[in-house]
């Protein structure tokens, strides 16, 4: 039997402890992240995760909301809403919201917050004043609009029939034509205020120099806006972008306080229907399938959206 | 290694934290028996076991929250040793809070007093939220405490899950000083109401106001409409019978809401009015008329404007037929299927149905409610609208569509009528469209049969 000396041993005793130090030290590092990562992972599962994966489970069932027993219909609930007019319908109305919100509230805030960085003095008072919508409740906010779209005693249209144009003067939360912009105009009044924040942040962080040389080069106003602002705020566009699409879809108060979906399904958006459907006619899973629907379709916007912008950059 | 033992025991303890915080308090309870409540009773946040929760829909005005404050007295003096917890909240089931307060686990109220009708009791009763009092009206003998129009309403199932609280009574109440300036009488007749709406218009003032946004309200107007044209029979044909909702009777009733919108009987603008506003507008003078229950009386009494303000039943359309004020049971109550003091709520919904609480409420000159049981046949109101409406419904009143259709029914109908306010819709879609929600509800089990 042979016997290693003493000097290897030696060494390999210290490659083991050093292995084992290596190791815990890995474990140690491994569990400072896992000790930072959880606290936020777990809020993120409990809150998030598991409604989502539950609401996806419910969409597949016929719950009525408090029964204790459903059955499995599997797609039955996605194959009624494909032929559901309502709801296709809301679907798009979604869209159309959409659209105007990215035209009402994304181009302008834009110019406001460039205007507002050029100003002198008292660029605090316009921050203050333009962001204080934001703060205010989405239901105050309802009830406000609908005051000021009162087709009687409302203000645009007692100024419209003061200055003699009573033919403009609309039943604006009434008629097919208007209702949905109209609820865009108050959607965009409530919310310009934190997007024209992010731009004011985002202009903070552009390159005076840049302007200076512009400046020199002799370039003008709209073309150092075209040229140098919006490729500077491009990182800040895709939020906003990405923030209005998702808020867009996702709107519920306003409307549900406002018009309620009404007159005759003219303003209703997938968040009321399935609202109206879970807890006004019991069919849960039904406005489940609805709302699994519209948060696929906000994923596949966000989604698109940022592999389109990836691709362009 | 100790530290590391130290993080992980800490994530443990959150994570059980979260357990614990996410579990609602009677979460897994489902098939809790009395016993189980009972012995929770002690546990509640109250810590009063003493106590009967109700839940009651929202003041209107400081008229309604005194009165319900003398009925409280009232009950606790006749059962002393019970603490009446009163609150107020939307009980309606058609914005979805009733069910969803019921569906959320919290504990409920031991009584609730909801809007009433099959249609929306069945939405609570369908998935077991409240439950069965058939035991409740055995024992009391509450059959015999209700009046018969009220209990045949509410005892056509396999089991009875309310107790009626007041009767609706619904015509059209009506501004008397404006009639008396354009010299307008009260209608007795279907010309003479027409005429009356065209002198009204032709004099600059809107004749009829209506808060169609909040469905209920367009639908009043439209059960008022629906009972004086086609008459108590059709209707009760359509609600209960193999009536249809495309039939020609109710299509005819349908076009001419949208010529009364068309002719400016009613302003093309109240789509959008809601029923506060219109009751705004109403008792501000600004129209003449208002399709309403006997629940404006407190309004009146607040503004002191009992004088000037009367109600009447729109006449007949048909001939030789006397159309009554339309309702069924208006608001009642209801026991959650959760609740734990029920003996209480038992006690409760009998003094609802004793002389006592009628005596005490008819003598409110300005009480807004026709009481449900059959005690308050013999007392005579002191208000004067509310006696008016009382005699007109003596034997029974018109049919409210609203409280008895079915879910799919009723969401059809509200958006169909705001529809056909709005000129979005012609009369025969906007029927068509409530008949195929009917007949979903129908396919849905839903019958009142």
């Amino acid at each position: 039997m042979s016997h290693s000396p003493p000097v290897l041993e030696m060494d390999n005793k210290k490659n083991v402890i050093a292995v084992n130090s290596k190791a815990r030290m890995k474990i140690k590092k491994a569990i400072t992240i896992a000790s930072f990562l959880l606290p936020g992972l777990l809020l993120y599962a409990v809150f998030m995760l598991y409604p989502m994966i539950d609401a996806i489970r419910y969409s597949f069932f016929d719950w009525d909301g408090a029964s204790s027993t459903m059955n499995f219909v599997g797609l039955e609930n996605y194959v009624q809403l494909t032929k559901d007019d309502i709801f296709l319908k809301s679907l798009g109305h979604n869209l159309l919201w959409v659209v105007l919100s990215l035209a009402l509230m994304v181009v302008p805030t834009l110019v406001l917050a460039v205007l507002i960085s050029r100003v002198k003095k008292g660029k605090t008072f316009f921050r203050a004043g333009f962001y204080l919508p934001s703060v205010l409740s989405l239901a105050v906010v309802g009830v406000l609009w609908s005051k000021i779209y009162d087709p009687m005693m409302g203000p645009i249209n007692v100024f419209l029939k003061t200055v003699g144009l009573d033919s403009l003067a609309k039943n604006w939360l009434g008629e097919p034509l208007f209702v949905i912009p109209a609820l865009v105009i108050a959607s965009t009044w409530a919310f310009y205020g934190l997007y024209l924040i992010l731009f004011l942040a985002g202009l903070q962080s552009v390159d005076y120099s840049v302007y200076e040389a512009a400046d020199i080069d002799g370039a003008g106003p709209i073309s150092k806006f075209w040229h140098i602002t919006i490729p500077s705020l491009r990182n800040t566009l895709n939020v906003v972008i990405s923030m209005v699409i998702i808020h867009a879809l996702k709107g519920f108060a306003l409307i549900w306080i406002m018009t309620q979906g009404g007159p005759f399904y003219m303003s209703e958006v997938v968040s009321t229907y399935v609202y109206k459907a879970a807890f006004s006619m019991n069919k849960v899973s039904y406005a489940t399938a609805g709302s699994v629907v519209l948060g696929i379709i906000v994923i596949a916007f966000t989604i698109g959206f940022n592999y389109y912008r990836e691709r362009t950059e | 290694m100790k530290g590391s033992k130290h993080k992980i025991s800490l994530l443990l303890v959150i994570l059980m934290l979260f357990t614990v915080a996410c579990q609602s308090p009677t979460s897994s309870t489902d098939n809790k028996t009395k016993t189980d409540s009972t012995e929770e009773k002690n546990e509640t946040a109250s810590g009063n076991s003493d106590a009967l929760d109700l839940m009651i829909p929202n003041f209107y005005n400081d008229v309604e929250k005194q009165q319900w404050e003398s009925v409280v007295e009232k009950f606790k003096e006749l059962n002393p040793g019970i603490e009446v917890n009163l609150t107020t909240g939307d009980v309606q089931v058609e914005s979805g809070k009733l069910p969803t307060l019921l569906q959320s686990g919290i504990e409920p109220p031991d009584a609730i007093l909801m809007n009433a009708g099959p249609g929306r009791v069945s939405i609570l009763s369908d998935v077991e939220l409240i439950q069965p009092l058939n035991e409740l009206y055995e024992k009391n003998n509450w059959e015999d405490a209700l009046r018969p129009f009220a209990y045949d309403l509410i005892s056509k199932g396999e089991n009875i899950y309310e107790v009626p609280h007041m009767i609706d009574a619904i015509g059209m109440f009506y501004n008397k000083d404006i009639f008396e300036q354009h010299g307008v009488e009260v209608p007795s007749t279907k010309d003479e109401f027409l005429k009356a709406l065209q002198t009204l218009k032709d004099g600059g003032v809107a004749p009829i106001t209506v808060g169609a946004r909040n469905g209920y309200a367009i639908g009043w107007i439209f059960g008022v409409m629906m009972e004086s044209v086609m008459g108590t029979e059709k209707v009760e044909e359509l609600l209960y019978g193999d009536g249809k909702w495309n039939d020609p009777e109710v299509v005819k009733v349908a076009e001419m809401l949208a010529e009364w919108v068309e002719e400016g009987y009613i302003t093309k603008e109240s789509v959008t009015q809601t029923q506060a506003d219109s009751k705004f507008r109403f008792l501000s003078k600004q129209a003449a008329m208002e399709s309403e229950g006997t629940y404006l009386i407190t309004d009146l009494a607040d503004q002191n404007l009992q004088d000037s303000v009367d109600m009447f039943m729109m006449p007949s359309f048909v001939d030789g037929k006397t159309a009554k004020p339309v309702g069924g049971v208006g608001q009642t109550w209801v026991v959650p299927t959760k609740a734990i003091n029920v003996d209480y709520a038992e006690k409760w919904m009998g003094f609802i149905l004793s002389e006592d609480f009628s005596k005490i409420v008819l003598n409110f000159p300005d009480y807004n409610f026709i009481p449900a049981s059959k005690a308050s046949m013999s007392i005579e109101p002191v208000g004067e609208v509310l006696k008016s409406a009382m005699k007109q419904i003596e034997d029974g009143s018109g049919l409210n569509p609203s409280v008895f259709i079915g879910v799919e029914a009723k969401e059809a109908y509200y958006q169909n009528l705001q529809g056909l306010v709005g000129g979005l819709v012609t009369p025969q879609e906007a029927m068509e469209s409530i008949e195929k929600g009917a007949e979903k509800d129908r396919a849905n089990g839903f019958s009142l049969k």
